[in-house]
């Protein structure tokens, strides 16, 4: 049932519509491309000696399986009303087959990089072998807020309009458009309160083998997932009951 | 034999929450933990002048106190009103919600089928929402497979099987969707008043694969309004009434004293009306001239003597009105009862044998309705006084002015050779027939 949940999103995601199932390529793209224009040439923010639009997809590329992983698991429940309230089965199916099918965009945008970083003649060192440890630390981190969200968006609906506007703010406070050493030192701490800043930054680490990169962030961004994912599954669970009754 | 269902007091609560209807939004948890801290209550204007301001919300028992044990194999209904609890019953039964209190013990698989078609999604082909209604209903893929030829014949669209469920007729929407069911293959299956889909020969069919699905030692939990379906399928039967239990007994029991509760409650439903009383000036009336009559008051009584708006199919009935000739006349005033369907559309109209001009007094007419000439449903009686010599010829017209319902007694038509159904149509004439071998 899990599988079929995941088979139905994906085969009803590009139904009637022109171009189909290239939208997962296009959307990541077109956004690549306004960045690059707002962020590289407009602002002419340092790049570190790199493409500009590599820098951006890289950043991209998490912060959209990230942004999108958390938006739609916290509406999984709420789409999926009708049938909780009239089949039972293990509620975490709902949000967990949303997140798989995140999974499956995001792996289709892989192969877009790869395909950029041979456009650019990039080739990554040995720390690419991190790259799925940070898919990872992403899935677990979205899926860990998704479940809070998700959870409370059956009680209060207001985390239907919460989650989207955080989202928005959070490609800016992300090192989505830009590198994260414009930001000043003293600020730092406080900057990486924000997982996504670790997380960011550990994918540009091993996708374009950048030199430095700041641990004690990535550090937090672990410690901050797997702390939202227990938390987050303790909390669903303790809701499940009563979906049902509230939703 | 074992015990497959084990329930013991069992009680479910609702809390409604009167003021803002859907969800509750985090501003008035919020505000209300806020009034709980400073001691205040918060008045809203709205709530002004309300007896019970602090409580916007209610406590609703919707099952209260209800233990029960179904064996392996046993065929049960659960019969009751509307809002008697059966609906949230099956839903504690099928596991979707939890009970307030109590406890419940299944042994074995369940599958629940409290709509049809859940899951169905619109963009998707026929084929696609089987495998997936399947899945969500708890079937394996390989079961799926190995029955999928079987579902689609059942449910005879076959040439659109690969075409966006969106694009169906609703009526092949349902077909399809029960077919997924009706293959399923649980040790206990929970049915919500699903058999009323399709047309009639789809009826039938999903009625005999229902029997043969609950034939072979199969647990069964039926919900159904229809008492003749009940009797048909199931055993014994669960009688619940505003969240309680008020008999677990053989059905025939059990559908006997639903139908005779359902009988004397009528005054509170509604559509019945059994009388009516004629006031000018008050009562609204389509047409009224009291130049030379007054209607006085009207009713409808049954088989023995008594007011009644619940009338059983295989009873007469009478129908009468009560008017004052207030003088004595040299034309005719003809009573007349224009019967109307539920819908609003003239069933028929009937009128007495003879007429004359009459004397000044109170004059009583009585209609008698033979039985079976009105099968089960909701009609109404406009009753119509008139006299068709006069320019103007209607006195009085009084629209909806009685309201009944007609309905089965089990066992009462003895002409259903099997069928477990309803008859459908507003009438059910007993005409004479002959079948003979040439």
């Amino acid at each position: 049932m899990f599988f079929f949940l995941a088979w139905r999103d994906i085969l009803v995601r590009y139904k009637q519509t022109v171009v189909g199932a290239s939208w997962v390529l296009i959307r990541p793209l077109l956004t690549m491309l306004v960045f690059t224009v707002v962020f590289g040439r407009i602002a002419n923010l340092p790049s570190n000696n790199m493409p500009y639009s590599l820098l951006v997809f890289t950043g991209l590329l998490p912060w959209s399986f990230f942004s999108s992983a958390l938006s739609d698991c916290s509406n999984s429940l709420v789409s999926n009303a009708h049938l909780l309230s009239k089949v039972y089965f293990p509620r975490l199916i709902v949000p967990a087959s949303t997140l798989l099918v995140c999974i499956v965009d995001f792996a289709i945008s892989c192969s877009l990089l790869v395909a950029l970083l041979f456009w650019y003649g990039y080739f990554p060192t040995w720390k690419i072998l991190f790259f799925p440890m940070f898919t990872m630390l992403t899935a677990v981190c979205a899926f860990g807020l998704g479940l809070w969200a998700a959870a409370l968006t059956v009680r209060y609906r207001d985390f239907r309009h919460l989650v989207p506007f955080f989202l928005q703010l959070g490609v800016y406070a992300s090192p989505v458009g830009y590198a994260t050493n414009l930001i000043p030192e003293k600020w730092r701490v406080i900057y990486y309160l924000n997982p996504m800043v670790g997380i960011i930054d550990g994918f540009r680490w091993s996708i374009l083998g950048e030199k430095d990169i700041y641990w004690t962030g990535v550090l937090f961004a672990v410690c901050f997932s797997m702390l939202v994912l227990v938390t987050g599954l303790r909390f669903f669970r303790k809701s499940e009951a009563t979906f049902a009754d509230v939703i | 034999m074992s015990i497959a269902i084990d329930v013991e007091s069992l009680s479910k609560r609702y809390v409604i929450s009167h003021l803002n209807k859907g969800a509750q939004s985090i501003r008035e948890v919020i505000g209300g933990y806020f009034s709980k801290l400073t001691g205040t209550e918060n008045h809203s204007p709205i709530d002004e002048g309300e007896p019970n301001v602090n409580s916007s919300t209610e406590e609703f028992w919707a099952l209260k106190d209800i233990s029960f044990k179904v064996l392996e194999g046993e065929r049960i209904a659960v019969i009751g009103g509307n809002g008697a609890g059966k609906s949230t019953l099956l839903k504690i039964l099928s596991r979707i919600t939890e009970p307030t209190a109590g406890q419940v013990s299944i042994r074995g698989k369940v599958a629940s089928l409290l709509e049809v078609g859940t899951g169905f999604h619109p963009e998707l082909s026929g084929r696609e929402n089987i495998y997936l209604n399947g899945a969500i209903l708890g079937m394996p893929r390989r079961e799926i497979q190995r029955k999928f030829d079987q579902i689609v014949e059942f449910s005879g669209v076959e040439k659109f099987i690969d075409t966006p469920v969106k694009f169906y007729s609703s009526g092949m929407y349902v077909r399809l969707a029960f077919s997924v069911s009706a293959w399923l293959d649980p040790d206990i299956l929970i049915v919500d008043e699903v058999l009323s889909v399709g047309d009639q020969a789809f009826q039938k069919k999903c009625a005999e694969r229902m029997k043969e699905l609950t034939g072979d030692g199969r647990t069964v939990i039926f919900v159904s309004h229809s008492m003749a379906t009940v009797k048909s399928m199931c055993e014994r039967a669960l009688y619940l009434k505003n969240g309680r239990l008020i008999s677990f007994s053989p059905v025939e029991e059990a559908a006997t004293e639903y139908v005779r509760t359902v009988m004397t409650e009528t005054e509170q439903r509604k559509w019945h009306c059994e009388h009516f009383e004629y006031i000018p000036g008050v009562t609204e009336v389509y047409h009224e001239n009291n130049e030379y009559i007054k209607c006085i008051e009207g009713w409808i009584e049954n088989s023995e003597g008594v007011k009644a708006s619940m009338l059983p199919i295989h009873k007469a009935f009478k129908v009468v009105v009560r008017y004052r000739l207030l003088k004595s006349v040299d034309f005719r005033v003809v009573p007349t009862f224009h019967f109307y369907t539920e819908d609003g559309g003239r069933f028929f109209v009937s009128y007495p044998e003879k007429s004359a001009p009459q004397l000044a007094g109170v004059y009583v007419a009585v209609c008698e309705v033979p039985e079976f000439l009105v099968n089960i449903g909701r009609f109404s009686v406009c009753p119509v006084l008139s006299s068709f010599e006069l320019t103007d010829p209607v006195h009085f017209s009084l629209p909806n002015a009685l309201r009944f319902e007609m309905m089965e007694v089990p066992n009462s038509d003895d002409r259903r050779h099997g069928w477990s159904g309803d008859v459908p149509g507003p009438t059910r004439p007993r005409l004479k027939w002959s079948v003979s071998i040439e």
